[in-house]
């Protein structure tokens, strides 16, 4: 076990410590993509 | 000189002189260079592409030194007061966080068919935040003043904290004592814990003392001896050399605390740097591809039961939307610890 047990633990902790701090970086931009208002339809002329 | 220990220098120089550029690599494009010292042990060690024949006994003993400076710089960060405040806090976050990033853990060393042992290894190895990553990223992007940021704090002292009852019991664990045994070493464990935290809270002070001086290099040796010697003391009582160190940490309070860390940080980054090489150096590259897809499958899962956790925390505290998906993002990244505990199960040969 521990041969596979050390394997997973460095793939894991090596994809969440890269993830992690990309996400936290990009975590404004995609709550404001999410949040935006969809703007308002034009109101019809006359 | 002896051929053997020109060999060690040439082999310790070339990777100090690696990690430190793949520090300054990693500080370049906005990563913890923990991932990166993985990658360089990988590199070099059992079955990498260059492999370090020189090195076994020093980067050994090096690399516990480093995890009991991790443990140590750690308890350095709070006061026992300050540890059960954030306890009574957080408790209701804490509790949750244990049982979202715990389970998917165990629950896939499970189905791999590691048993129990080493469901309650990868539980740990997916439950803790890396604290190091974590404090990085939040001073980094400049939220250290955020509203959120006191949530994403509380849920790391109570990591910090489970940590400090987790890993004797794991290590009791993994010794492969029988349950009486096994009990005992545990109530041990828990009677030192409780009377450390005790101590720290009414003789802090005294603690503080008997370490400190305005001699730097008085300082630096008592620290350090005394940092050693609890571990050693700790590891011999099963208790956990690494918990003994943290312990030590959190009865040092006040000035003692800040020039302590001031003074022990360097020495703390090298050898914490040695003990990512060594936990690479003896990982087989050719053992993680097999591995991959279940690493990804649980860092997927895991990333979002962290989110979970960061929200729901900060959703109590009245935080809003924004700053409830900063908390959650801001726990994604696992470092040291998971590191630390997959370490223990990996020299335990469970």
């Amino acid at each position: 076990m521990t041969g596979e047990l050390a394997a997973l633990a460095t793939a894991y902790v090596l994809l969440t410590a890269i993830i992690g701090p990309v996400a936290a970086r990009l975590v404004e931009p995609a709550m404001g993509l999410l949040q935006r208002k969809p703007r308002p339809e034009p109101l019809p002329a006359g | 000189m002896e051929a053997s220990s020109a060999l060690t220098l040439i082999e310790l120089g070339a990777v100090f002189f690696c990690l430190g550029v793949l520090g300054r690599l990693a500080g370049r494009i906005g990563l913890s260079p923990i991932p990166l010292y993985l990658l360089g042990g990988l590199f070099f060690g059992n079955g990498g592409l260059i492999e370090l024949e020189g090195l076994n006994e020093f980067s050994e003993i090096a690399s516990e030194i480093g995890v009991i400076l991790l443990l140590l710089m750690l308890g350095l960060e709070y006061t026992a007061k300050e540890l059960v405040t954030g306890l009574r806090q957080s408790w209701l976050s804490g509790v949750l966080d244990i049982v979202l990033n715990f389970t998917p853990g165990a629950v896939v060393a499970l189905l791999l068919g590691w048993g129990p042992v080493g469901a309650m290894v990868m539980g740990g190895v997916t439950y803790i935040s890396s604290s190091g990553i974590v404090a990085k990223v939040l001073t980094d992007l400049g939220r250290l003043g955020n509203r959120e940021t006191p949530v994403i704090l509380s849920l790391l002292v109570f990591e910090d904290l489970a940590m400090a009852v987790y890993l004797p019991i794991l290590t009791t664990v993994l010794a492969g004592a029988s349950f009486a045994g096994g009990m005992q070493s545990v109530g041990i464990s828990l009677v030192v814990v409780t009377v450390v935290l005790i101590i720290a809270l009414r003789f802090g002070n005294v603690v503080s003392a008997v370490v400190d001086s305005k001699d730097r290099e008085v300082f630096l040796l008592t620290v350090l001896g005394a940092a050693l010697l609890v571990a050693g003391v700790a590891a011999a009582m099963q208790v956990s050399a690494a918990v003994g160190a943290f312990l030590l940490g959190i009865a040092i309070s006040g000035a003692t605390a800040t020039n302590a860390t001031r003074l022990l940080e360097p020495l703390r980054d090298l050898f914490a740097a040695i003990f990512f090489v060594v936990f690479g150096l003896n990982t087989d590259p050719a053992t993680i591809p097999p591995v991959l897809g279940v690493a990804v499958l649980l860092a997927f899962i895991t990333a979002l039961t962290k989110i979970g956790t960061g929200w729901w925390a900060a959703r109590r505290q009245g935080v809003g939307r924004l700053g409830r998906a900063r908390a959650g993002v801001a726990l994604i990244a696992r470092g040291e610890f998971s590191i630390v505990i997959a370490g223990l199960a990996v020299a335990s040969g469970a």
